[in-house]
């Protein structure tokens, strides 16, 4: 994986106000999440893949619904470096609601999972795409009272990325 | 080189001195201005207000003064340029003969500062100028016919003259040929506006290459009661001779 | 309540319009500050022109074929387990859409942004069946609450300022007043949560839809329609017929266009690709999906010389551009598309004999056609819409006759001449009788007229 690609991948991320990231190795990602989240906080975690499963360990109130939950952590299934997104899917049985309803969003992305532009990415899955695929670019936001920016509406008001 | 003067109806009946400038810039660089008598209007109010076959007879009368011959046709006015090089080739396509007329009129027609600027490069010897003049981009010259650079090209020329752009220079002014009478309050809210940027710019002259947009401006800085100048391009330039 | 709809005097609509202090500071506001962001946000793209003559040459191809590639995605998306239907007009889309939700007993539905359905009316004609919309894009949520239209594509409240907001939040929701834009946005957010979850059915509208795999997509930035569009059991997606694209590998060049061209986003915070109804064993998606395909005039104007109207997209920039329409914002049009794109669209959709009025609200000064993603000749499309109007007989008889003088004196130069000599010699009498509003803006007519300095 390109370097060049997670580097642009974390710039427009953060462009888009998302807090972008780039661990080193999986082995750091549970320190990194002690660091992140606040100790009190109740997070959702599918605990589907070998990342997310990881991230359990270093959950202190994990909760199972995602509805009520303050965070959602999940592997995302892809990232986009031309517009710093992160794609989620419906397949494998995942709620792609789970990341929208909480307050909070920290995203797990596999490095190699970064495809560089959209065109890469929308060729693999352009003749049988899921359920639900949805590109997420930053927090969630309006600016429909006088064009003033406000962060965080129906969406996450907060989104990290952790690269890995 | 020889060039076939259009004067445009609004300078014949509203500022022939407009007229006269070109005439004597065109002279001062060597050109024998024809001036083909019998010269109306070239269609624009009625082709803009739809009207096609009214607008047609407008076009067939240009035609018939100014079809002879291959010299340039030059025009102080960047609308009615682009009415002729842009309309009257589609408006005249029924009939074979005139729209072939139509097609060679429209590849010799020429804005002023588009000829002063890409044929006669008027712009390399120096003129005098004095004050600080802004300068309005006229809608049709600035998107139809593409000439943007070419008055500032002259303004640069006017030596002693300080430029001071305005803001939003390329924003209509509001004059719209039929829309100032169809709409007069939007036409007065954005000749409004533009006084406004002009006012803004600093400038005691305010100056461009379309005799409608002027007569609009000046209205809207009257009503402002602003002293600023208002005058075009080729009466500066005369000046500054 | 109804949808109040200003009647199709323009003129009296605008002058109306320009004495509001308010209204014109919004106005320009926001089109300013969406021209400037629009400006800085293409910066990034190298070859603009080429991607515009891209998208527009993708337009056209789904414009030459557009049945094809309906049946195309119809049969996509039945397999995908969506249902499709077909209305020829509003009242039929409404019908089917009251129909449904009445069968399944449905008494609230979230709403997501969906301007063809303010076309058709559907939330008034819901109301009256006795099921409560709820409008939950935040600027169609203000304006619901005002029983207003909106002014604007894709900022519909662009009109109120946010003490107006904050006194409409004050009065209907029983909160404190507030006018920080942050703090409503929070009372809006707390509101429409607990609607999304007691919502029946979600209804929303949908950017483009794609004939190979049947999807659709939505391009959103608050949340609110990912909500509508999988928490409730029942979706509802409504779109008109020409919102079509032949593939998800056509998305991206619209990925580019859209958003930056709208409001001068790289990107919008989501854009949701759906595609069918949720499967056995997912956890995602409604269950139940229905797509209503509107035709609503569609295919006479794809009949017609007007055609490449069609290949509009929405996304708001020509109204961000357009000198008349940042004077009197998008009420003054009278119906649900305004600016450029709203004028020529609403005459073809509405006929020319109400809405002709409007095919003046141009200077033809052309900002639209440069900034639209597109390519639409806009200005090529009102100057048909006037000769129409001419043509069909919608121009007054003072003007025809008017300008038949015009073609004579155009025609011969002692009969023009003569004409000015008159304006010259009766000059306080004529611009009296043309009006202070017109002939008293023109200077007098000079002594000596250039061709007589000629001679």
């Amino acid at each position: 994986m390109s370097s060049d690609i997670i580097e642009r991948f974390l710039d427009n991320a953060g462009k888009a106000a998302a807090n972008a990231s780039r661990l080193k190795s999986a082995r750091s990602l549970g320190k990194t999440l002690t660091e992140l989240l606040p100790a009190e906080a109740s997070v959702y975690c599918p605990g589907k893949s070998k990342l997310e499963q990881s991230a359990e360990k270093a959950l202190k109130n994990p909760v199972g619904d995602y509805a009520s939950a303050e965070i959602c952590i999940e592997e995302v299934l892809a990232g986009i470096a031309e517009t710093g997104s992160l794609v989620c899917s419906s397949d494998e049985g995942r709620a792609v609601q789970a990341s929208l309803l909480p307050a909070r969003h920290v995203a797990l992305l596999p490095a190699e999972k970064i495809f560089a532009t959209l065109d890469d990415f929308f060729a693999g899955v352009a003749a049988d795409p899921p359920t639900n695929l949805t590109l997420i670019t930053g927090p969630s936001r309006t600016a429909d009272i006088e064009l003033t920016l406000a962060i965080g509406v129906h969406g996450p008001g907060q989104l990290d990325i952790l690269v890995i | 080189m020889r060039v076939q003067l259009f004067g445009t109806c609004l300078v014949d009946a509203f500022f022939p001195e407009v007229g006269e400038a070109t005439v004597k810039l065109l002279r001062h660089f060597g050109v024998e201005v024809a001036y083909p008598p019998g010269q109306t209007c070239c269609g624009q109010p009625a082709f803009n207000a739809g009207y096609r076959a009214e607008s047609a007879s407008a076009a067939r009368h240009f035609l018939s003064l100014f079809s002879q011959g291959d010299d340039p046709i030059v025009t102080p006015s960047g609308s009615c340029a682009a009415m002729v090089k842009h309309h009257y080739p589609e408006l005249l396509r029924d009939d074979p003969q005139l729209s072939k007329q139509a097609e060679a009129v429209a590849g010799r027609v020429y804005e002023l500062s588009q000829f002063l600027v890409g044929v006669l490069r008027a712009h390399e010897q120096d003129f005098t100028g004095r004050g600080k003049i802004t300068y309005h981009s006229s809608c049709h010259l600035t998107r139809s016919l593409g000439v943007r650079d070419e008055p500032l090209t002259l303004i640069a020329a006017l030596r002693g003259a300080e430029f001071v752009p305005m803001p939003d220079a390329t924003r209509c002014c509001g004059f719209g040929g039929m829309f100032m009478a169809k709409l007069p309050e939007i036409s007065c809210a954005l000749s409004d506006e533009k006084a406004a940027s002009i006012l803004a710019s600093g400038a005691d002259t305010v100056t461009g290459c379309d005799s409608g947009c002027l007569m609009n401006i000046a209205d809207g800085l009257k009503k402002r009661g602003s002293s600023v100048r208002v005058a075009h391009l080729a009466q500066l330039l005369a000046e500054g001779l | 309540m109804s949808d109040h709809q200003t009647s199709l005097d323009f003129r009296a609509n605008a002058a109306r319009a320009i004495k509001n202090a308010s209204l014109r500071g919004a106005l320009r506001n926001a089109t300013d500050t969406f021209g400037d962001r629009r400006g800085s946000a293409f910066e990034v793209i190298p070859d603009l022109d080429e991607l515009r003559e891209r998208a527009s040459t993708i337009r056209l191809e789904v414009l030459d074929n557009l049945p094809a590639y309906l049946d195309q995605f119809t049969a996509a998306a039945t397999r995908a387990g969506a249902k499709v239907h077909r209305a020829a007009d509003g009242a039929e889309a409404r019908g089917m859409i009251a129909a449904l939700l009445k069968e399944r007993g449905a008494k609230m539905v979230a709403k997501g942004k969906s301007m063809v359905s303010e076309e058709i009316h559907l939330n008034a004609h819901l109301e009256e069946a006795g099921i409560e919309v709820v409008e939950t894009d935040l600027g169609e949520y203000i304006i619901q609450l005002e029983h207003e239209t909106p002014s604007h594509i894709i900022v519909p409240a662009i009109h109120k300022t946010r003490q107006q907001v904050g006194r409409l939040f004050a009065d209907r929701l029983g909160v404190p007043y507030s006018e920080d834009p942050l703090e409503l946005t929070k009372i809006a957010r707390q509101v429409l949560r607990d609607k999304f979850f007691a919502a029946d059915a979600g209804i929303s509208g949908a950017n483009f839809a794609f004939a190979e795999s049947g999807s659709l997509v939505l391009f959103t930035n608050e949340g609110n329609g990912r909500m509508v569009t999988t928490i409730p059991p029942l979706h509802i997606v409504i779109l008109s017929v020409e919102k079509l694209l032949p593939s998800l590998r056509e998305l991206p060049t619209f990925i580019r266009l859209l958003p930056r061209s709208a409001t001068g986003q790289a990107i919008t915070s989501y854009v949701s690709i759906i595609t069918g109804a949720r499967k056995a064993e997912e956890l995602t998606g409604a269950k139940e999906l229905h797509i209503v395909l509107l035709d609503n005039g569609r295919s006479e104007i794809l009949a017609g010389a007007c055609r490449e109207m069609l290949k509009c997209i929405r996304c708001g920039a020509c109204m961000n551009v357009c000198p008349v329409y940042r004077t009197v914002g998008g009420h003054a049009y009278g119906w649900t598309y305004p600016g450029p794109m709203g004028l020529v669209l609403t005459n073809l959709l509405t006929g020319m004999k109400k809405s002709h009025p409007l095919v003046d609200a141009s200077t033809l000064c052309g900002a639209c056609v440069e900034v639209c993603p597109v390519k639409i000749p806009l200005v090529e499309l009102i100057l048909k819409l006037r000769q129409r109007r001419v043509e069909e007989g919608y121009s007054s008889s003072g003007t025809n006759l008017g300008m038949k003088m015009f073609a004579r004196a155009a025609t011969v130069p002692g009969l023009f001449n003569w004409g000015e000599r008159m304006a010259r010699i009766f000059w306080p009498v004529v611009s009296r009788l043309g009006g202070k509003d017109v002939a008293g803006r023109l200077p007098r007519p000079a002594d000596r007229p250039f061709h007589e300095r000629m001679k």
